[in-house]
C-alpha cells in the first residue's frame, strides 16, 4: 500500500484542497484511496459528537466505509497532555490506523495545520507522526516570500531527514510568481528533491457560492434556485452595476449586490463583472415585479432577516472550509497545479518511492 | 550597522535554510559545519549572535557553547541552541553551558527571526 503524509508549514495554507486533490488524483490512477487524519483540527458538531470537516468531506466524496472516528480518532484537550496521555492518543491512533488501511492501495495521512515545534500544541507533532508511518511526505506551504518558503522546505526536509517528497507551495500573488519560480524551481530542481509546484492565488479557489452566503445569512431563495453555484468575487451596495431590466433594485435600499467575474469560453475570469445575485436585507418581502424581474433573468434573489451591515459582516467574516460540494474548486487546484502533467509527476513519483 | 550571526550545524540544509532566511532580513550570515570551524571563525571576526546545533560529530554544541563563553569578547553574546533534542535535560544543560535560548527544531521562521531581533536588542 502507497502512503503520503500531507502537512502543512501553518494554518489556512490550502491544506484540505491538497488532500482533496491527491485523494483524486489517486482515485483516477484506479487506486482504492483511503484518508486517516489523527486529530481533529477543523471541529464541527455532527449528531452531538465533535467531528472532523475534513474527515467528513473526505467520507462523503470518497465514499469511505469508516466510521468518522475511525478517520480521524483523537479530539484533543485544550492543554497538551502527559506523557501517558500521549501513549493513550498514539495507542488509538494505531488502532484507527490499522482498520482504515485496510483494503486500501493508498493511504493519505493527513497532518494537524503547523508542521512547526509550538511549545503548547494539543497535537502530537507532525514530525513524530511522520516517523511512526513511515511515510513520504507532501508539504503544503502558504507563501509568504521566497525565502520563507525555502526555509520552511529545507528546515523540514532535514528534520524529517529527507521524507519531504512533494511540495506545493501555495497561494502566490501574481506579482510574486515570477521571482518565486526563478528562485525555487532552479534550486530544488538542482537538488533534485522535493519535487516543487507553485501555485499562484486564485479568485475562484477563494470565492463563495451564493448557496455558500445564502446559508452563512440564513437567507430565503425566491428566486434562481438552479444558479445557486454562481461564483461570488465580491459584494456591493451600491446599484451602479444594476443594468437593464435590474434597474428596478435602484429604487430598494436595503439590498447587497452580489458579483461575479465575467468568464469567456475557456472559462477565464475576464475583468468586468456580473451580478450573480441579489440579497435584500431587514426581512421585508419584495413586491411581485421584483421577484417576477429577477425570476426572469434567472438571478438568485434572496431574502435575509438581518439588516445590511450585519449581512454584510457574516460574509466578510466568512471563511468557508470546503466541501464535498466545491468540486469546482478541486478541479481548479489540479489545474492550476500543472493539470494532468502534474498527476503523472506525483503519481510516477509515488510509485518510485514504493517500488522497493 | 549590520548585525553578524554565526550559523554552526552539519546539516549543510538547515546551512542553507538559515542563510536564506536570514540574510533577506538584513544580517550577514557565516556558516560553520563544525565546532572547530566556527571556532576559528570567531577569531576571524566578531559575531554579535550565534545559533548553534547540538548534534554534530566531533566536538558537540554544548562543548562549543562551553567554550565560547571562556572567550572574553563572547562572554555576553547571545547563544541560540536550535536542536531536535527538546528534553529539559538537554535544555538545563544548554543552559548551564551558557547558552540564551534553547529551541526545539524545527521553529517557525517568523518566530526565529522575532526571537532573533529581541536577542540582539
Amino acid at each position: 500500500m502507497k502512503k503520503i503524509f500531507i502537512s502543512s508549514t501553518g494554518v489556512r495554507s490550502g491544506q484540505s484542497l491538497a488532500v482533496w486533490c491527491v485523494g483524486e488524483m489517486l482515485r483516477s490512477q484506479g487506486l482504492r484511496v483511503g484518508f486517516f487524519k489523527p486529530f481533529v483540527t477543523r471541529p464541527v458538531s455532527h449528531n452531538g459528537r465533535i467531528i472532523d470537516k475534513d474527515a467528513l468531506l473526505m467520507k462523503e466524496y470518497f465514499d469511505l466505509p469508516e466510521e468518522l472516528s475511525i478517520l480521524c480518532p483523537v479530539v484533543p484537550e485544550e492543554v497538551p497532555g502527559d506523557e501517558v496521555a500521549r501513549e493513550e492518543q498514539l495507542m488509538r491512533i494505531e488502532e484507527c490506523y490499522e482498520k482504515v488501511q485496510k483494503e486500501k492501495d493508498a493511504l493519505i495521512i493527513m497532518g494537524s495545520e503547523k508542521i512547526f515545534y509550538e511549545p503548547d500544541s494539543p497535537y502530537l507533532p507532525d514530525g513524530v507522526l511522520v516517523n511512526r508511518f513511515n511515510a513520504p511526505v507532501l508539504l503544503v506551504d502558504k507563501f509568504q516570500n521566497e525565502n520563507m518558503s525555502m526555509y520552511s522546505v529545507l528546515a523540514i526536509d532535514s528534520f524529517l531527514k529527507d521524507k519531504v517528497k512533494f511540495v506545493f507551495v501555495n497561494q502566490i500573488p501574481l506579482e510574486s510568481v515570477d521571482a518565486a519560480y526563478n528562485k525555487l524551481v532552479p534550486f530544488f530542481q538542482k537538488r533534485g528533491t522535493p519535487m516543487i509546484f507553485l501555485v499562484p492565488q486564485d479568485r475562484i479557489l477563494t470565492s463563495l457560492t451564493v448557496r455558500n452566503i445564502v446559508d452563512i445569512i440564513q437567507g430565503e431563495v425566491l428566486t434562481g434556485e438552479n444558479r445557486l453555484e454562481n461564483l461570488v468575487e465580491s459584494t456591493s451596495i451600491s446599484s451602479s452595476h444594476l443594468k437593464g431590466s435590474l434597474h428596478l433594485f435602484r429604487r430598494i435600499y436595503n439590498k447587497i449586490i452580489l458579483l461575479g467575474l465575467e468568464t469567456d469560453a475557456l472559462n477565464t475570469p475576464l475583468i468586468s463583472s456580473k451580478v450573480t445575485g441579489i440579497l435584500l436585507t431587514g426581512g421585508r418581502r419584495p413586491a411581485p415585479i421584483i421577484v417576477n424581474t429577477c425570476g426572469d433573468l434567472g438571478i438568485p434573489l434572496a431574502v435575509t432577516p438581518f439588516d445590511t451591515f450585519v449581512t454584510m459582516e457574516k460574509i466578510q467574516k466568512q471563511q468557508t472550509h470546503i466541501t464535498y460540494k466545491d468540486v469546482y474548486k478541486l478541479k481548479r487546484f489540479v489545474q492550476l497545479l500543472g493539470g494532468d502533467e502534474a498527476i503523472q509527476k506525483i503519481v510516477t513519483q509515488l510509485d518510485e518511492i514504493y517500488k522497493f | 550597522m549590520t548585525k553578524k550571526i554565526l550559523v554552526v550545524d552539519d546539516d549543510e540544509l538547515v546551512l542553507i535554510a538559515l542563510e536564506a532566511l536570514l540574510s533577506p532580513s538584513g544580517y550577514e550570515v557565516t556558516t560553520a559545519n563544525n565546532g572547530d570551524d566556527a571556532l576559528e571563525k570567531l577569531n576571524k571576526k566578531k559575531f554579535d549572535l550565534m545559533i548553534l546545533d547540538i548534534l554534530m560529530p566531533g566536538m558537540n554544541g554544548f562543548e562549543l557553547c562551553e567554550k565560547i563563553r571562556t572567550l572574553d569578547e563572547y562572554k555576553a553574546v547571545p547563544i541560540i541552541m536550535l536542536t531536535a533534542k527538546s528534553g529539559s535535560e538537554d535544555k538545563k544543560k544548554g543552559m548551564e553551558m551558557g547558552a540564551n535560548l534553547f529551541l526545539p527544531k524545527p521553529i517557525a521562521p517568523q518566530h526565529l527571526i522575532d526571537l532573533i531581533k529581541k536577542s540582539l536588542e
